[in-house]
C-alpha cells in the first residue's frame, strides 16, 4: 500500500506494552504503522511493579523473544537484579524473573520505537472507528481528524473510562497522571462488540529517604543470572537488593477499622478485581489469622527516591495507608510521593475475537493487552505481538499465526481468553497450561522456531544460532545412547551395571554433572554465548528426565488432536440444534467458537454437547 | 432449556389397570395439551396444579376424562415444558391418546429419552441418570432404596467430596509452584498428602463396595450344578417356594436351563437349574449339559450339588458352595464324619425342606462381602468401578512420587490431574479454574 500522510497499512491504538509490540513487528514486517497516543513520552511505561518475568510470565517472554518481540531484549538492557524462581523444584517450573530500572525500560524501547523510519507517531485520543460493510477503514480522533487504515489493533489499556479510586475519592482518569479516554467504548458498543468492567489496584510509592533501611532485609538475585533473549551474549547486569519488611498486628488494626472506608466495601467500586493481586484490605479481612504479610521495597529505577511498595495494593483513604505503614517496623517515618490507589476501567471481554485476536465481527479489527481484560506487562506484549503478526498476515493476505495450547504459553492464553468468562483480570500461572511439562522457559526456541522462520520475525543470524544449538540438541540426545562403566560417573552414584547417559539421568537424584568428564567431548558448543551453554544442559536433562511423562503426554494430545482442530462454521445456528443442553446453547452462540476444541473448553459445554456437535459436523 | 422436539410417552407399563400416565415434554407440550383439552384453551393450564378434564378426539367426539398435571420449566424433571395426563387404564385409552398427541405435533420418546434431556439440561448427573434406570428394573426393596439413594445423589456426593479432597491436594501443589517462591510463603504441602491417603481410602472403600453393589442393584445369578438326579430341580423349586422345574425320579430330566427368581435377604437373585453333568449320546441332551458349563462360568455363585458321601470335594472356591442333598436317607454316623472333615458342606434336604434357611443364610454371605446396609454407598456400574479403579491408580502413583521425593511436585501435579480426569466420566469434566479457584481461596495469593 502506497504511504500517503494519513493512510497506513496498520494503525495501532495506544502505546503501552502491547501497543509497541504491535507496532514493532509490524514494521519488522515491512509495513507502515501509525503509532496513536494520547502521551508520546509515556510509551511502554512500566505503570505498574518495576519486575518483568516471573513465575509463569518468565517462559512468557522468552516466548515473545523468539517470536521477535522487545520484551527480552529490553529488560536484559535494563534489569538491575535477575532471579531463576523456582530452583528447588522441577526445570518445568523454572521461571526467570527481573527487577527492571522503569525509567530506562521506558527510554529503551520509545529509542526503539522513535527511530523506526516505518512507524509514524499520533499524538492524540481515538474516539471513535470507520466501519465499512463490516471492514474497519479509520480511527476518528478526537479532533475530527481521520487516519485511515484497513487494519487497526486497539491496545488502549486501562484508559477506557478509567475512574482512579482513593479512598472516597474518585479520579477519572487513565494512570495517576494521565487523562482517561472514554468515547472508544461507546463506538465500540454501536457496532456492537460488547464491554464490561474490571478492577485493578496499584500500592504506594514510598520516598526512600523516609525508610530506616536498616531495620529491612535484603534479598539479593542469583549470582549467576539469567537472561530473556536469544540476542543477549554477553550479559553482565548489576544486582541490586530489594528489601522486605513485615506487616505486624497494630497495622492490620488500623486498617480493619477503617475497612469501610474503602470504596470496595462501601459499593463505590463495582468492577471485579484479580483474586491473585488482592489489595492489603482483602489480605487482612480474608486471611485473619495471619499475623503478619511480606512487604517488598522495590526501587523503580537507578539512583530512584521513589520506592515501590509490593504487597500493598489498595484503594483505602492516603490517611489510613500512612497510619497503618508507620506501625511497620522501619517506615515508622515513611512519607508518600504518591498514595496506592484501585482503578476501574472497560474490557471488552476477549470471547468475541477468534484466536489471531481479530474481531469475529469486524473484520481487521484486532485487541490487544489490558482491553482484552488481562493483567500484566508479560500477558500485554505477548498479544500486541500476536495481534501484529497477525495484522501484518492480514495485510499481506498470508495465513495467520495460530499459537495453541500445546505449543506455547501464549497459546494457552489465548485460547483461554477467548472460550473462558473473563470474571477477573487475567494472569497467567503455570497451572494453567496442562502440559507446561514441555513449556519450559529452556525450549521456548524449539517450540516456536518453525514460526520464526516462517514469519520471519528474527534477525537470520539468531535464528542460524538457534538452529545450530537445536542440532547440537539432537546430537547430545545421539550422545546419551552411549554406555557408561559404573566406575565411569563422576562422583558418588551407586551405579553398579553399565548403563547408558540417558537411563542413568532418569534415575532420581541423578545430575547431568555426574556423568563423565568427557562425555559430551565431541559436542561443540563453543559457538554460544556462556549462558545459553549452561542452559542447553538444564534442558538436555529436563528433556530426558520428563521424557516419560511427555510421550505420555503426546500420545492423549495426538488422541485429542482429531477433533481439536475441526473448523465450527461461526454461522452455526446453535439455538435450534436438537440435543444440545440449555447451557450450551446459550454459550456456544454466545463465543461462537472456531474450532470443535475450543468449543469443548467453553464452560457448561459438556462432552455429550460435543458428541452432538460432532454428528452435525460429519452430517 | 428447550429442546426442538416435543415428545411422549406413556409413563406406566402396557397392561389393564385403574389408570395409566402419559407424558409430554418439550415447549410445544402445553399447545399439544390445547388441542386435546380444548378447556385447557380458555383456562390455562396453571403450574404445578392437577385439573380434571375432557380430551377431546379430532373428530370432535367426548374421548375420555382425565387428570392433566402441568410442570413449567425448567422445574420439572427434563427441565422442559412437561404435562402428564392420567387416562383411564385401557391400552386402547392409552394408544389413541399417543395418536391423537404425535398427531398433533409430538414425537414418540426414544427409550429413556425423558431421562437424557433430564441429564442435558443439568437436572442430574451421570450417575443419577443411570440409576434412575436401574431404579425402574429394581426387583428387590434393598435395590429400589439403593438406586433411589443414587437418583438423589448419595454416590455424587461421595465423589464430589472426594473430588474436593484431590482439588484440594492439587491447589497445594499449584501454589508451591505458581505463587510461593514469590512470596517467601510458608510450606503446607504435607496437608495435600494426608488429604490424598484420606482420598485413597475413600477410593479403596468405594472399590470394595462394587461387588456389592452390583449384586445388590442388578441381582446375583446362582447356579445349580452337579450330576444327573442329585436334586437340582427339587432344590430350585424349595429355594424360590413354587414349583417351577420339572422334577422326576429319571436321571436326565432337565435339559434346558431353568431360571426363577427370588428376593434373598434383600438381594435380587436368579436361581439357575441346569442339566444334570454327564455324558450321554442324546443331542439334546448334551446342549443342555454345554449349556450348564456356560452357566456355571458366569455365575455368582455356584451350588454344588451331591446326594452322598463318596464325591472328591473340590477346594474351597469363593464362588462356590457345596450342598450335600438327600441327608434324610443318608447314614447319620457317616454323615457326621463326612462332615467334620468336610466341615464347609452344607447339609440339607430338599424333598423334606430341612435346613433350606440355613442355606438361604449361606448363599447370601457367598454373595455379599459385607452386611449390606442402605445407609452405605455403594458403586453399582462397571462404568463406576472402572473409573475408580483408574483414579486410585494414579493417587497410588502420586504418593509413591510424594514419598521418594519432594522436589518433583510438578510430576505430582500430573498423577492428581489424571487422576481427577478419570473422575469426569462420573462427574462431568474438572476444569483447571476449579483448582485455582481453590487456590485464591485457600491461600493469601499475590504480592
Amino acid at each position: 500500500m502506497k504511504h500517503h500522510k494519513n493512510n497506513f497499512d496498520i494503525i495501532v491504538v495506544g502505546g503501552g506494552h502491547a501497543g509497541v509490540e504491535a507496532a514493532h513487528i509490524s514494521t519488522a514486517r515491512g509495513l507502515t504503522v501509525a503509532l496513536i497516543s494520547m502521551d508520546l513520552s509515556a510509551l511502554a511505561r512500566m505503570s505498574c511493579n518495576p519486575a518483568i518475568g516471573g513465575l509463569a510470565k518468565g517462559q512468557m517472554v522468552r516466548e515473545i523473544d523468539i517470536l521477535g518481540g522487545l520484551m527480552g531484549r529490553a529488560t536484559d538492557a535494563c534489569g538491575v537484579q535477575f532471579k531463576l524462581l523456582n530452583k528447588s523444584k522441577g526445570e518445568a517450573v523454572w521461571s526467570p524473573r527481573a527487577q527492571v530500572d522503569k525509567r530506562k525500560y521506558e527510554s529503551y524501547v520509545s529509542g526503539l520505537v522513535f527511530s523506526n523510519n516505518l512507524l509514524s507517531l499520533v499524538s492524540g485520543e481515538v474516539v471513535g472507528l470507520g466501519i465499512k460493510n463490516n471492514n474497519v477503514v479509520s480511527c476518528v480522533l478526537r479532533s475530527g481528524e481521520k487516519i485511515f487504515s484497513n487494519t487497526v489493533i486497539i491496545t488502549s489499556g486501562t484508559f477506557m473510562s478509567g475512574v482512579v479510586h482513593v479512598g472516597e475519592r474518585k479520579v477519572f482518569a487513565g494512570r495517576v497522571g494521565e487523562k482517561q479516554s472514554s468515547g472508544l467504548t461507546r463506538s465500540l458498543n454501536n457496532i456492537g462488540i460488547r464491554s464490561g468492567r474490571l478492577k485493578t489496584g496499584t500500592p504506594p510509592r514510598l520516598v526512600r529517604s523516609s525508610i530506616d533501611w536498616s531495620k529491612t532485609e535484603p534479598v539479593f538475585g542469583d549470582k549467576k543470572p539469567t537472561p530473556f533473549s536469544y540476542s543477549t551474549t554477553k550479559f553482565n547486569p548489576p544486582n541490586r537488593p530489594c528489601h522486605t519488611v513485615r506487616t505486624n498486628q497494630a497495622a492490620h488494626e488500623i486498617i480493619s477499622d477503617n475497612i469501610n472506608r474503602s470504596p470496595m466495601s462501601s459499593g463505590d467500586i463495582k468492577g471485579v478485581g484479580p483474586r491473585y493481586c488482592p489489595s492489603i484490605e482483602d489480605k487482612i479481612s480474608r486471611f485473619s489469622s495471619r499475623p503478619s504479610h511480606l512487604l517488598y521495597l522495590e526501587p523503580e529505577w537507578g539512583g530512584s527516591d521513589q520506592i515501590y511498595l509490593n504487597g500493598f495494593s489498595t484503594s483505602l483513604p492516603e490517611d489510613v495507608q500512612i497510619s497503618a505503614l508507620r506501625k511497620v517496623s522501619g517506615l515508622e517515618k515513611v512519607r508518600f510521593f504518591r498514595p496506592g490507589y484501585a482503578i476501574e476501567y472497560d474490557f471488552f471481554p476477549p470471547s468475541q475475537l477468534k484466536s489471531t485476536l481479530e474481531s469475529k465481527m469486524v473484520s481487521g479489527l484486532y485487541f490487544a493487552g489490558q482491553v482484552n481484560g488481562t493483567s500484566g506487562y508479560e500477558e500485554a506484549a505477548a498479544q500486541g505481538l500476536l495481534a501484529g503478526i497477525n495484522a501484518a498476515c492480514f495485510v499481506n493476505r498470508e495465513a495467520p499465526l495460530i499459537l495453541t495450547r500445546t505449543d506455547s504459553y501464549i497459546g494457552v492464553m489465548v485460547d483461554d481468553l477467548i472460550t473462558k468468562d473473563t470474571l477477573e483480570p487475567y494472569r497467567m500461572f503455570t497451572s494453567r497450561a496442562e502440559h507446561r511439562l514441555s513449556l519450559r522457559y529452556s525450549n521456548a526456541d524449539s517450540r516456536l522456531l518453525k514460526h520464526t522462520k516462517n514469519y520471519m520475525l528474527l534477525p537470520g543470524n539468531i535464528v542460524s544460532l538457534i538452529e545450530k544449538k537445536l542440532r547440537a540438541k539432537t546430537e547430545a540426545l545421539a550422545l546419551l545412547k552411549h554406555k557408561i562403566k559404573p566406575g565411569g560417573f563422576s562422583g558418588e552414584t551407586g551405579v553398579t551395571k553399565t548403563t547408558s547417559g540417558e537411563s542413568f539421568l532418569k534415575r532420581p537424584d541423578a545430575g547431568i554433572n555426574m556423568l563423565p568428564k568427557n562425555y559430551f567431548n565431541q559436542l561443540d558448543l563453543s559457538f554460544l554465548p556462556d549462558w545459553l551453554r549452561s542452559e542447553f544442559f538444564i534442558d538436555l536433562f529436563a528433556t530426558i528426565k520428563y521424557g516419560g511423562y511427555i510421550s505420555r503426554q503426546l500420545k492423549s494430545i495426538k488422541k485429542n488432536q482429531k477433533n481439536e482442530h475441526l473448523t465450527l462454521p461461526l454461522s452455526f445456528n446453535y439455538k435450534t440444534m436438537v440435543g444440545l443442553s440449555g447451557e450450551a446453547k446459550e454459550k456456544l452462540s454466545f463465543v461462537r467458537p472456531e474450532t470443535l476444541g475450543q468449543a469443548s473448553r467453553i464452560s457448561g459445554v459438556t462432552p455429550a454437547d460435543i458428541s452432538v456437535l460432532l454428528v452435525r459436523l460429519r452430517v | 432449556m428447550i429442546s426442538a422436539d416435543t415428545i411422549v410417552a406413556p409413563s406406566t407399563p402396557h397392561g389393564f389397570g385403574g389408570l395409566a400416565v402419559v407424558r409430554l415434554s418439550g415447549n410445544k407440550s402445553v399447545d399439544v395439551v390445547k388441542k386435546l383439552i380444548p378447556s385447557t384453551v380458555v383456562s390455562p393450564l396453571k403450574n404445578r396444579y392437577a385439573t380434571t378434564a375432557s380430551v377431546v378426539a379430532p373428530s370432535g367426539e367426548f374421548f375420555d376424562e382425565v387428570v392433566v398435571t402441568y410442570f413449567k420449566n425448567p422445574a420439572s424433571y427434563t427441565g422442559e415444558d412437561i404435562v402428564e395426563i392420567s387416562c383411564h387404564g385401557s391400552p386402547a385409552v392409552v394408544a389413541s391418546l399417543l395418536t391423537y398427541c404425535v398427531e398433533y405435533g409430538c414425537r414418540m420418546a426414544e427409550p429413556g429419552e425423558f431421562t437424557r434431556r433430564a441429564f442435558l439440561n443439568g437436572k442430574m448427573d451421570l450417575i443419577q441418570a443411570e440409576s434412575v434406570a436401574s431404579l425402574i428394573h429394581s426387583r428387590s426393596i434393598d435395590a429400589a432404596k439403593l438406586n433411589t439413594k443414587l437418583v438423589r445423589g448419595a454416590l455424587s456426593n461421595n465423589l464430589n467430596l472426594l473430588r474436593e479432597n484431590l482439588i484440594k491436594a492439587l491447589s497445594l501443589i499449584e501454589y508451591e509452584l505458581d505463587v510461593s517462591e514469590e512470596e517467601l510463603s510458608f510450606d503446607r504441602i504435607d496437608e495435600g498428602r494426608a488429604l490424598l491417603s484420606s482420598v485413597k481410602t475413600s477410593l479403596d472403600k468405594l472399590l470394595f463396595s462394587y461387588h456389592d453393589g452390583r449384586v445388590i442393584s442388578a441381582g446375583a445369578r446362582v447356579v445349580i450344578t452337579g450330576k444327573p438326579n442329585v436334586g437340582k430341580s427339587t432344590l430350585l423349586n424349595v429355594l424360590v417356594g413354587k414349583n417351577r422345574a420339572i422334577t422326576n425320579k429319571t436321571p436326565g430330566t432337565t435339559r434346558d436351563t431353568v431360571e426363577s427368581h427370588s428376593v434373598l435377604g434383600g438381594v435380587p437373585v436368579c436361581f439357575v437349574d441346569t442339566a444334570g453333568l454327564r455324558d450321554t449320546p442324546d443331542p439334546i441332551e448334551t446342549e443342555g449339559v454345554g449349556r450348564s458349563i456356560i452357566e456355571r462360568d458366569n455365575a455368582d455363585l455356584v451350588i454344588c450339588l451331591i446326594d452322598g458321601l463318596l464325591y472328591p470335594i473340590d477346594n474351597i472356591d469363593v464362588k462356590k458352595l457345596t450342598v450335600i442333598n438327600k441327608v434324610d436317607v443318608l447314614n447319620k454316623a457317616d454323615l457326621n464324619i463326612f462332615l467334620k472333615e468336610h466341615s464347609d458342606v452344607i447339609p440339607i434336604s430338599a424333598l423334606k425342606e430341612k435346613n433350606i434357611q440355613s442355606l438361604r443364610g449361606d448363599i447370601l454371605s457367598k454373595l455379599l462381602n459385607k452386611n449390606f446396609r442402605s445407609s452405605d454407598v455403594y458403586l453399582t456400574t462397571k462404568r463406576q468401578n472402572v473409573a475408580i479403579g483408574t483414579c486410585l491408580g494414579y493417587v497410588n502413583q502420586a504418593e509413591a512420587l510424594w514419598q521418594s521425593s519432594g522436589s518433583e511436585i510438578e510430576l505430582i501435579a500430573i498423577e492428581l490431574r489424571e487422576a481427577l480426569v478419570s473422575l469426569d466420566f462420573l462427574l462431568g469434566p474438572t476444569s483447571v479454574d476449579v483448582v485455582l479457584d481453590e487456590v485464591f481461596a485457600s491461600f493469601c495469593v499475590g504480592k
